[in-house]
């Protein structure tokens, strides 16, 4: 697979009233053509920042990010037009991503007109076809957003994003906010979407079940930076970093088990060593001196952890 | 004796077309948890506000039963209710952040909530109960203003507050739907932890059972304003009948699921004016189901209202 989007050891900090707070630490990693990369983390993991910077609505302090091999900055100041068609997004809230004034045909047609698409007929044209992929009713083109029921107005963005055929489309938590029935139908579209068109999704969540779903591989974001990286099913069902191995007990429900014990608050990360180590249960003294690198454990599976190679470690996960 | 008995209680907002709530009973007693599932629409924050007291005034009720502690309440006025939820019951609600003022330090907010309860000497024991739930240093925490800390943080001062007062009643509604899953378990651990410990009586209320199962001793899935489905926790995670709790089970990606392939989702539906409310969405529809609306019965282990789920369990068994 030829790699589509490239980040390489990017760094980002931002600069709050409590100090400089690196959201994303050297932080690499690749989608190819037509590849689903599940991006898992938590809050203040980073993800959403990653997703800002590959949209460029924030710029990174330090490393690369190239998209068909060249530099996004570059793309953004010579090419913005061609950069934004290539890479669309979703986000989290239905409806804030939408002008609440305008009606849903006029949302969806809007791509269109920005980039000087077709005539209006043309255009209206579009806008039928691209509802019809999204499976929305052709009824609501004249509908507002505060008419429509969220997973309606999930549609509406992802027809949005459609709309200019990217080769890239970068989803950021967009079904958190949803009722999960609804949750299962955005999911389902965003897979055919893979499907027919073999577009490149960054698929952002905090939920490691929903990323494992859609992906082609996976990257668990900790502190800034990823700490286990492979194939969908391999970091799901055989997770070897510690933190990977807490988010498959959190999601182990259904199936009648309890779940974890509640584990310590985390409060502060540490700025030197491994980041995760004040939750670790297996850490042992080299771990808050030094941080270990993301090493390959087998092909396309790695992991930030010194004892990931320990196979006593490696039993925790079952 | 429960803690918490309801019979048949009916809520109607005006020009609503059908009623929010309709015909609900349920029972729990103290030290257990009753989780109701529902999604938006379902009537499960109705439900919750019903019971607290705390319904719009323009709302109206109904019940033949409406009990906290052997209390009628039927006829309770808002001021019997307001005291009751300083003393009695404690609500716990979905936005952490919005559960408080973002202009005044915790402490400060904190305080007023306990010395309302008649709880105010009690600061030293709500420090105690901060640093059990994961807070290093409470005092110090609480000296900040809510938007300085995390979602997890706020929820666990939420809970803390809740439970010290020493409440019969705990409603939580969706606590952890606005938190990561690591916390999110965190947070249902400690709910479950310190509700066994004060022995005190929880509703818990989300849209997602995956997630509110792991605290409930029994499960009630809420669909239309009706209960749709009931029974004890394992029973409805293991082997419930209504194709809509059957549908809620399905379309959540699981960990041990398939990769990659479409998921058995169900279709929208509008409410309809009468018969079975689910009808609309349901693979199991028959005539009968757009006509009579179903009570619900006993099928395999569970409470369901659903006569087509009846017989097809029978055919399966």
């Amino acid at each position: 697979m030829t790699s589509l989007l490239e980040l390489t050891g990017v760094d980002k900090t931002f600069v709050t009233d409590r100090g400089p707070v690196r959201a994303v630490r050297r932080m690499s990693m690749t989608i190819g053509e037509g590849e689903v990369v599940g991006l898992v983390g938590e809050s203040g993991s980073g993800k959403s920042t990653i997703a800002n910077l590959v949209l460029g609505l924030e710029q990174a302090d330090g490393g690369r990010i190239r998209f068909r091999g060249r530099d996004v900055g570059e793309w953004l100041d010579g090419e913005e037009a061609g950069y934004r068609q290539a890479v669309q997004a979703v986000f989290q809230h239905p409806f804030q991503a939408l002008d609440s004034r305008k009606r849903v045909g006029w949302l969806v047609a809007e791509p269109l007109v920005i980039h000087r698409r077709g005539n209006s007929r043309e255009r209206a044209e579009r806008v039928r076809d691209l509802m019809a992929d999204v499976h929305l009713d052709p009824s609501l083109v004249d509908r507002y957003p505060h008419q429509l029921s969220g997973g309606q107005a999930q549609r509406v963005n992802i027809a949005r994003a459609l709309a200019l055929e990217p080769s890239l489309l970068v989803c950021d938590e967009p079904v958190s906010a949803l009722d999960v029935s609804v949750q299962a139908q955005i999911l389902n579209l965003l897979l055919e979407i893979n499907r027919e068109r073999s577009m490149a999704m960054l698929f952002i969540s905090h939920s490691l079940p929903v990323v494992r779903h859609l992906s082609d591989r996976i990257v668990v974001m900790y502190a800034g930076t990823a700490v286990e990286e492979g194939p969908g099913g391999e970091v799901s069902d055989r997770p070897t970093h510690p933190y990977t191995q807490l988010l498959v007990s959190a999601a182990s429900v259904i199936t009648g088990d309890r779940g974890p014990g509640r584990g310590t608050m985390r409060e502060a990360i540490p700025s030197e060593g491994c980041r995760f180590v004040p939750r670790c249960p297996v850490a042992i003294e080299r771990c808050s001196t030094e941080e270990p690198s993301l090493d390959e454990l087998q092909e396309g599976h790695s992991s930030r952890c010194w004892l990931a190679s320990d196979p006593a470690l490696r039993g925790l996960g079952d | 004796m429960s803690l918490l008995a309801v019979e048949d209680l009916t809520v109607t907002y005006p020009g609503g077309r059908r009623p929010a709530v309709k015909g609900v009973s349920l029972e729990i007693e103290s030290g257990r948890t009753l989780a109701v599932v529902g999604e938006s629409g379902s009537g499960k924050t109705t439900l919750a506000l019903a019971l607290a007291g705390l319904l719009d005034r323009r709302a109206r009720r109904h019940a033949s039963r409406l009990e906290i502690n052997g209390e009628d309440l039927l006829a309770a006025g808002r001021r019997r209710w307001r005291q009751l939820r300083r003393t009695d019951i404690s609500f716990i609600f979905q936005s952490p952040i919005n559960s408080w003022n973002p202009t005044r330090t915790m402490i400060a907010q904190v305080r007023d909530a306990m010395s309302a309860a008649g709880h105010a000497g009690r600061m030293p024991e709500l420090m105690d109960l901060l640093a059990r739930v994961g807070f290093e240093d409470p005092e110090r925490r609480l000296a900040d203003l809510p938007h300085q800390l995390s979602g997890g943080m706020l929820q666990r001062v939420s809970i803390a507050v809740a439970v010290i007062i020493e409440p019969a009643l705990l409603i939580a509604d969706e606590p952890t739907s606005a938190l990561d899953s690591t916390v999110q378990s965190e947070i249902l651990a400690i709910l479950g932890e310190l509700r066994s410990e004060a022995d005190l009586a929880m509703l818990i209320i989300s849209h997602d059972l995956s997630v509110v199962a792991r605290v409930a001793d029994d499960v009630m899935v809420l669909y239309g304003g009706k209960v749709v489905e009931q029974g004890a926790r394992a029973a409805v995670l293991g082997s419930a009948v209504h194709p809509y709790t059957r549908g809620l089970l399905d379309s959540v990606p699981r960990l041990d699921g398939d990769r990659k392939i479409l998921l058995p989702s169900m279709e929208p539906g509008h409410l309809p004016a009468s018969g079975c409310p689910f009808a609309p969405r349901c693979r199991l529809v028959v005539d009968e189901c757009r006509r009579v609306e179903p009570d619900l019965i006993p099928i395999n282990d569970t409470l369901a209202a659903c006569p087509p789920a009846a017989s097809s369990a029978l055919i399966t068994t």
